[in-house]
């Protein structure tokens, strides 16, 4: 058993769900395998996890979705009816083996054991004699007969001919006989590949199905980036940007920001993440400071999923000249000067 | 009120493990909320919510032999399920597919469907929103720091890899601070020398 502390460590990164892959995969098999743990921590540990979502403020989702659930469950339906028609085949067949193969062995065995009494049983001289006369006499008895049947010939009749038919038909029905059951092997043999070659066909469109659905919201998810990621995209498209690198002033926050300038252009793009939430009436302000005048380039609020924020112009300041870029907070009315608390600054190094 | 609206969270489980549509609407009736709550507090979008909502359900009708009705627990195996295939989304668009493997009924078993311990004490969804007071006080009671290592991870999918970088800190101390969260959350819950 691995010390106390890591296995308390893996315990609890396992319940978080934020163990990597390969760790992942090794605790578990070391559960699968029934290794040794602290099974009551380990039970609490998960109960106390899984408490975590009751803290959320409880929504509904929309009632059409259990109409989608039903449905999803419907096409899973036919899955399930397949693997339990499989499953009484599976038990059906063997079954039915199970009593032929022994009768078929016992049978064997006999006929075997048949055999072996026919070789085991040595033959006395005697009865060698016996045979080999018998032989050569039933030899010349054969001979004789075969001699008198061709001196004998005489033109057919009716009932001879008929005689001499009746073996033919029965060839031929026995043929007809065969053929049929060929063609009705056949046949089940094409209806039951069908049957099942549907049934897969149908399981490999639901799975394309779902898998559409997912490509969907990939999709969706991919497009719900670009559109995100669009300004920041249209403005690398200016030649000659410089960057700003913003730092937070209070390090309880992990606030982050750069400010994107094409100066030669006078515009200027903001990238802020995790700004703190602001209290009611007030605004983020982004100020730029040259010679000790602060110009507001930018009020703006933060949006759920927002990160990019555009100046609409930038006064004409050269870039050895800004001195300081400040982001405060300010009364949603906005200010003249910078008066609130400053969340992210920078600027360019001096040299 | 349904025949099943009676019936315990665990007793409607062993019923979906009949194929017993009905218990499945039961049981949609009475978790739906907090899942789709929990999912649209992961996923990114309500339509992804939505869909991995649909999802989660499916794979209780489908998987749900995997639950041990016997000795197992309920409510913390369909959060568990949920909360699993929603940040499995997550990681999805998170980082490139190919780290991630194919989602196909293997990986379902092994990632999606919650590997629980042996032997639990069995809970259902209306025991559970009975400790909503005290999880609530516990959590409070924790560091800022272990309060953010505990949404990075349950809530953001964060790997003690990825908050290691994150955070910038050697993995073994995040594997630790992750650990004494989890364990003064224990002890705040589940205090020593009371049972509950």
């Amino acid at each position: 058993m691995p010390d106390s502390t890591i296995i308390y460590e893996m315990i609890s990164a396992f319940v978080l769900g934020c163990m990597d892959k390969e760790n992942y995969d090794y605790f578990k098999n070391y559960i699968d395998n029934n290794g040794k743990l602290p099974l009551n921590d380990f039970s609490e540990f998960q109960i106390l996890v899984s408490l975590i979502p009751t803290l959320l403020e409880i929504s509904k989702p929309d009632p059409k979705l259990k109409d989608l659930v039903a449905k999803n469950i419907l096409s899973y339906q036919e899955e399930i009816k397949a693997k339990i028609r499989a499953d009484k085949t599976a038990t059906k067949a063997s079954t039915k083996n199970v009593p032929r193969t022994k009768t078929k062995t016992v049978s064997n065995n006999i006929s075997s054991l048949k055999k072996q009494t026919k070789h085991s049983v040595p033959k006395t001289n005697a009865e060698e004699k016996t045979e080999n006369k018998n032989k050569a006499e039933h030899k010349a008895a054969n001979t004789s007969a075969k001699i008198k049947g061709r001196r004998n010939k005489k033109p057919l009749t009716l009932e001879s001919t008929e005689k001499i038919k009746t073996p033919q038909i029965s060839k031929s029905s026995k043929t007809i006989w065969y053929l049929f059951l060929l063609v009705l092997i056949i046949t089940i043999a094409a209806s039951i590949y069908l049957y099942f070659g549907k049934i897969n066909l149908e399981n490999k469109t639901a799975k394309l199905n779902r898998e559409i659905v997912l490509l969907k919201a990939e999709m969706r998810k991919e497009s719900k980036y670009i559109k995100a990621n669009k300004k920041i995209v249209d403005f690398l498209d200016y030649n000659n940007i410089d960057i700003i690198n913003l730092q937070k002033k209070d390090n309880s926050i992990n606030t982050s920001g750069k400010l994107f300038i094409a100066f030669n252009k006078k515009k200027a793009l903001l990238e802020a993440e995790n700004l703190p939430v602001l209290p009611n009436g007030k605004v983020f302000q982004l100020w730029l400071i040259t010679n000790d005048i602060s110009y507001p380039l930018l009020k703006f609020t933060h949006e759920q999923g927002q990160k990019f924020y555009t100046m609409p112009k930038l006064p004409y300041v050269p870039k050895s000249e800004v001195d300081l870029i400040r982001i405060t907070v300010e009364p949603d009315s906005g200010s003249e000067y910078p008066t609130g608390n400053t969340i992210l600054f920078g600027g360019f190094p001096k040299k | 009120m349904g025949k099943y609206s009676n019936y315990s969270d665990t007793q409607l489980l062993r019923e979906i493990g009949n194929y017993n549509s009905r218990a499945l609407e039961e049981l949609y009736t009475r978790y739906s909320p907090i899942l789709y709550t929990l999912i649209k507090k992961i996923a990114d979008d309500d339509k992804t919510a939505e869909y991995i909502l649909v999802e989660v359900f499916s794979i209780i009708w489908r998987k749900v032999s995997n639950f041990d009705t016997e000795n197992s627990n309920a409510y913390v195996w369909i959060i568990t399920l949920a909360r699993n295939r929603a940040i499995d989304t997550v990681r999805r668009n998170r980082r490139d597919s190919s780290e991630m493997g194919f989602y196909d009924d293997e990986y379902e078993n092994r990632y999606i469907v919650p590997t629980l311990p042996k032997k639990m004490k069995n809970m259902d969804l209306e025991t559970a929103l009975g400790y909503q007071g005290k999880i609530e006080d516990a959590l409070t009671r924790l560091s800022e720091a272990q309060q953010y290592i505990i949404h990075l991870s349950y809530y953001e999918g964060y790997t003690l890899d990825e908050m290691s970088k994150k955070l910038n800190l050697p993995i073994e101390v995040v594997r630790n601070k992750v650990y004494l969260a989890m364990q003064d959350l224990h002890n705040l819950l589940f205090p020593k020398g009371n049972g509950d």
